[in-house]
């Protein structure tokens, strides 16, 4: 039971990290309107 | 040597960041809200850098470290008022279009109610920059342990003030971007991943862990309770938050914003520092004090090198803070103190009072950061009776139309003299900020029924 928690801490972190990453390195570097 | 290497290295980073975007600054309201086009995720970064200071990173997993479970209570309070700041406020902050709460107190209830926020916000933001000052120095302390604490303050200052001054706002959004990124990595992925794999996972820490650190309750209700509401309000009435509110394209995007630092960034991020704070409870039982977890975590898990990068991050993070609460403080003090009292001065001349004060608040933080109690000591002591006062006053301004000049002097002078009070006598039972909210508010509701009359022009700026 608790191992699920550790797949879901973890893996939720890095899902979280990549989405702002993604959105940050989008508006930072992408085409300028 | 390889960790001051490393420091170095960031601290330059954020030096040559300040310099580049220091072209861009031309007038007192670009250095101040950065032109008011803040593009949204630039925005997001910024107001979650803004939470995300010594109080979220380091408090919660100290609270989480020294109490268990019940020490999420600051996180989940904290994250509770940035989500209401999101929905009930940011939207009409931002078509108010202040830059400000004294600027926004002014033009609902005129200039004398103005002065005396003024002048209480000022205290209370300073206090906060103290405890930022107080947070550097000790960050910086661990790379350079054999620094003393008023030396490691006053270099971290003055790489501060020099982004800042040099910067402005613009500065301060683009450093935010680099610090919350390595802050987002260090909290969310690395330390987690390598704190619970060390410990054996959440299992791990049930089978080694005091079951009373697992109670809900292991800090008092009582307790819980006063620091759920402390941090709730004061991060929903909040001079950061709103002048990155006034920095956004429009209300819409203002709101967006808010909601999405506050649910996507801080409120998860809140999470990760309790988890961190609970497996630190296992992995370092003997910690001189609650406060360090967070480096001392980072120190304990990663090598070298990559730890001094990781806490380059969090020095990072503590950094952002602490410029954009100078950049307030300043702000603040140049156009509703210095500018009512010399209204004919120019944008050159408000651009450089601003540079001033600045540096002034700086040095004056630095004193009280070195000669203060402790980090969320300066914070609370300084900031409740402002809090106090504001929140009520807050709301009222938005949802109350009974709310009046009058009524709000008696509100504020209540609030402080009530606050200050229960913080002379010990804050017997409940903390001095709620006691001094409670007594503000019942005040308020009197007063400004009391002394409301029905036709006279109040609201001038939301006609």
């Amino acid at each position: 039971m608790l191992v699920i928690l550790d797949y879901v801490v973890i893996g939720g972190g890095i899902c979280i990290a990549a989405f702002l990453l993604f959105n940050m390195a989008k508006e930072t570097f992408g085409k300028k309107r | 040597m390889a960790k001051v290497l490393v420091a170095v290295g960031y601290m330059a980073v954020i030096l040559i960041i300040g310099f580049l975007s220091a072209k861009r600054v031309k007038t007192a309201d670009s250095f101040a809200v950065a032109n008011k086009e803040i593009p949204f995720w630039t925005n997001v970064y910024s107001m979650a850098s803004a939470q995300i200071g010594a109080g979220a990173t380091m408090g919660v997993a100290s609270m989480v470290y020294a109490y268990g479970l019940s020490g999420m209570s600051l996180g989940i309070g904290a994250a509770l008022g940035a989500i209401l700041s999101g929905l009930v406020f940011a939207r009409k902050i931002r078509e108010a279009n202040v830059t400000t709460i004294p600027e926004l107190i002014r033009n609902n209830l005129g200039s004398k109610v103005a002065s005396i926020i003024s002048a209480l916000t000022i205290f209370a933001i300073f206090g906060v920059l103290a405890a930022q000052i107080r947070s550097l120095g000790t960050i910086l302390q661990i790379f350079i342990p054999s620094l003393s604490l008023p030396a490691s303050c006053i270099i971290m200052s003055t790489i501060m003030l020099l982004y800042a001054v040099v910067g402005g706002m613009v500065a301060a959004t683009r450093t935010d971007k680099l610090n919350i990124t390595i802050m987002i990595l260090t909290v969310m992925v690395f330390i987690p991943i390598i704190a619970l794999s060390r410990v054996g996972g959440f299992q791990g820490i049930v089978d080694s862990i005091d079951p009373q650190y697992l109670t809900l309750t292991n800090m008092g209700l009582p307790a819980m309770i006063s620091m759920m509401m402390y941090f709730g309000l004061s991060g929903m009435v909040n001079n950061e938050n709103f002048l990155r509110i006034c920095g956004a394209k429009n209300a819409r995007e203002a709101r967006g914003a808010t909601l999405t630092a506050a649910l996507v960034i801080y409120l998860p991020y809140m999470l990760f520092c309790g988890v961190i704070g609970l497996v630190g409870v296992v992995l370092i039982p003997q910690l001189g004090t609650s406060d360090s977890i967070i480096p001392a975590m980072i120190d304990f898990t990663t090598g070298n090198l990559s730890g001094a990068f990781l806490l380059a991050g969090l020095l990072a993070a503590v950094m952002g803070t602490a410029a954009s609460v100078a950049m307030v403080t300043a702000v603040t003090f140049s156009r509703d103190v210095v500018k009512r009292l010399r209204p004919a001065m120019n944008d050159k001349q408000t651009l450089l009072v601003q540079r001033v004060s600045l540096i002034a608040f700086t040095v004056l933080g630095i004193v009280v950061a070195v000669f203060g109690g402790s980090i969320v000591g300066i914070m609370e002591d300084v900031g409740a009776p402002s809090g106090a006062a504001l929140t009520p006053l807050f709301c009222g301004i938005f949802f109350w139309k009974k709310v009046n000049p009058t009524g709000a002097v008696i509100t504020i002078i209540v609030a402080v003299i009530s606050t200050l009070t229960w913080w002379a006598f010990g804050s017997p039972y409940i903390s001095h900020f709620l006691f001094g909210l409670a007594c503000s508010t019942i005040t308020m509701i009197i007063a400004c029924n009391a002394t409301y009359k029905k036709g006279a022009v109040v609201n001038v700026s939301n006609s």
